[in-house]
């Protein structure tokens, strides 16, 4: 409601001030300026709750449709799209991540004396922390705004509707063979990031800074455990639903026209990208 | 007999009333028009039917089925039973037109390829596709976009069809073309067709059953000829409204 809408309601004129009611004019605005603060805080609330309430029913329906009968063909079809089309941009930014970490880390380190400790130090950030955040943020950038897209202009187009009146149920269709592939490729991905990442780092601290390789293997050999792996496919798997469920949940669920299509993939992209950073606290946290 | 039976349907949405109480009874097994003005309401009307919206308030029946309060299953196998062709065709663009006509196929029945194929050719043939089959949604006219549309809704032999605007934004001769394969499809396969369309008066040469639709209520229906000679004002000035505007220029050149 605006505000002077609500002062016209409250049958308060803005032009004829009261000099004898003009404290209690102010007071009325003051409470018209908080009503109105506290039903838009409502009103998002109730906007974010709606919001959270569909994408846990659509991640339902998703899951119920792996049992309904899944379509392996799709599912690979989805797997190449997703998988072999990032492949390129998963293996450059984790080359460079490994790059700058070495460097980094060499820096850091030399500064307590422990070169040597390099390997361990680029091979658990990479495992337990950025392979999964950065790969999982590259392919949210590059899949995750491709499904979005795809899905949107399916929905503007009557694509799923036209979907849904053959019988066809569109989530089964389409949401779950992406949700499987996801959950395929995306942890095969970020094991990519990672070793392409760990290779930029060996180059940088063995042949550039001219780290003993033997140190460097064999520091990186201890310090790696079961838990950091485990630690790695969770957080992969996590996100995996994450850029899912969220690309597809904007895209089938975006607004009118071009414009409607354009703010379903800047949103998907956004939310998933903080999404996936709260994800990454929650399960650190939790599995410290 | 009616086939579909929809009692005092209400709609908005947010401020905007969109449906008023729609009250209609649609014959079975003949070409029921429903008209009205562009923005009267006539696509969400027909999503209704479909089940793709539901109602406010209000009922629809299909064979004695009420859709608005069937789970997700039923209405789902109430829909295996329609056809229906989009306004823009609603095309899937990933696939080819051979594709698109077969998809239903594939996806609700066991017919083998060979079935399938030959199928998919017979309609190509009918709707005068043929050749056509291997180019994709976006390398084809829009009459052609109507026609493929066509052949996918009339490839399950559905007792229903739903049309929405079938022949908006195409040529005459492309329109006539679209009026005279649903006409001939119908004589052949007796389906029930309900097309939403504003085409005035070219929608009478088909229709066998009128309905008008007018800010959210069905202001009359029954026979072309009961409609067109309605003393109401509102259904007066739509089929006029060609006539009233010629006269009108006619008056200011002279």
């Amino acid at each position: 409601m605006g505000f002077k809408r609500a002062l016209k309601l409250m049958d308060i004129k803005e032009k004829e001030p009261n000099k004898n009611n003009k404290l209690i004019s102010y007071l009325m605005r003051f409470n018209i300026f908080i009503a109105m603060g506290l039903e838009k805080t409502g009103t998002m609330a109730l906007g974010l709750f709606g919001d959270v309430g569909r994408v846990q029913v659509f991640l339902h329906l998703s899951i119920i449709g792996i049992f309904k009968g899944l379509r392996i063909r799709k599912v690979m079809e989805q797997a190449y799209y997703i998988g072999s089309k990032s492949t390129v941009i998963i293996l450059f930014t984790g080359l460079f991540t490994g790059m700058v970490l070495g460097l980094q880390g060499y820096y850091g380190l030399r500064r307590v004396g422990s070169e040597g400790m390099l390997g361990a130090l680029v091979a658990l950030s990479l495992i337990r922390e950025l392979g999964p955040v950065i790969g999982s943020l590259m392919i949210t950038g590059r899949a995750g705004s491709a499904m979005a897209a795809e899905l949107g202009t399916m929905k503007i187009t009557e694509q799923l509707d036209a979907l849904e009146s053959m019988a066809i149920d569109p989530i089964h269709f389409l949401v779950t063979p992406r949700l499987v592939a996801s959950l395929i490729v995306i942890p095969l991905l970020i094991a990519i990031f990672i070793v392409v990442g760990l290779a930029g780092s060996y180059l940088i601290g063995v042949k550039l800074l001219g780290i003993n390789p033997g140190i460097y293997i064999h520091e990186m050999e201890k310090s790696i455990v079961f838990k950091d792996i485990y630690h790695f496919l969770i957080k992969s798997e996590i996100f995996a639903i994450t850029i899912t469920l969220i690309s597809s949940y904007k895209g089938y669920h975006c607004g009118h026209g071009a414009m409607g299509v354009g703010k379903a993939i800047t949103q998907s992209v956004v939310y998933s990208s903080v999404l996936i950073l709260i994800w990454d606290y929650i399960l650190t946290s939790m599995m410290m | 007999m009616d086939i579909i039976k929809c009692y005092d349907i209400f709609k908005a949405f947010g401020d905007q009333n969109v449906l008023n109480g729609v009250n209609l009874n649609i014959p079975k097994g003949k070409i029921t028009v429903v008209m009205g003005a562009s923005g009267g309401g006539k696509s969400v009307f027909l999503k209704h039917l479909i089940g793709l919206l539901k109602p406010d308030q209000g009922r629809i029946l299909i064979d004695g089925n009420d859709i608005t309060r069937l789970g997700r299953r039923e209405l789902m196998e109430i829909r295996s039973r329609f056809g229906v062709l989009f306004q823009g065709g609603a095309l899937f663009d990933s696939m080819n037109v051979y594709d698109n006509i077969a998809f239903p196929l594939r996806e609700k029945t066991t017919l083998s390829l060979k079935q399938i194929a030959d199928k998919v050719k017979e309609l190509l043939e009918q709707l005068k596709l043929t050749g056509m089959g291997d180019k994709f949604p976006d390398e084809i006219s829009g009459g052609m976009k109507k026609r493929v549309a066509l052949a996918r809704a009339l490839i399950m032999d559905p007792e229903i069809i739903f049309f929405d605007e079938p022949v908006a934004g195409l040529d005459p001769i492309m329109m006539w073309n679209i009026f005279g394969l649903i006409k001939s499809t119908h004589e052949q396969k007796k389906y029930t067709a309900v097309i939403v369309s504003h085409d005035i008066p070219h929608i009478f040469s088909i229709a066998e059953y009128v309905a008008m639709l007018h800010k959210g209520k069905i202001v009359a229906c029954g026979q072309p000829d009961e409609v067109i000679s309605s003393p109401l004002k509102e259904v007066q000035s739509f089929i006029n409204a060609e006539k009233w505007h010629n006269n009108q220029v006619e008056y200011e050149k002279n």
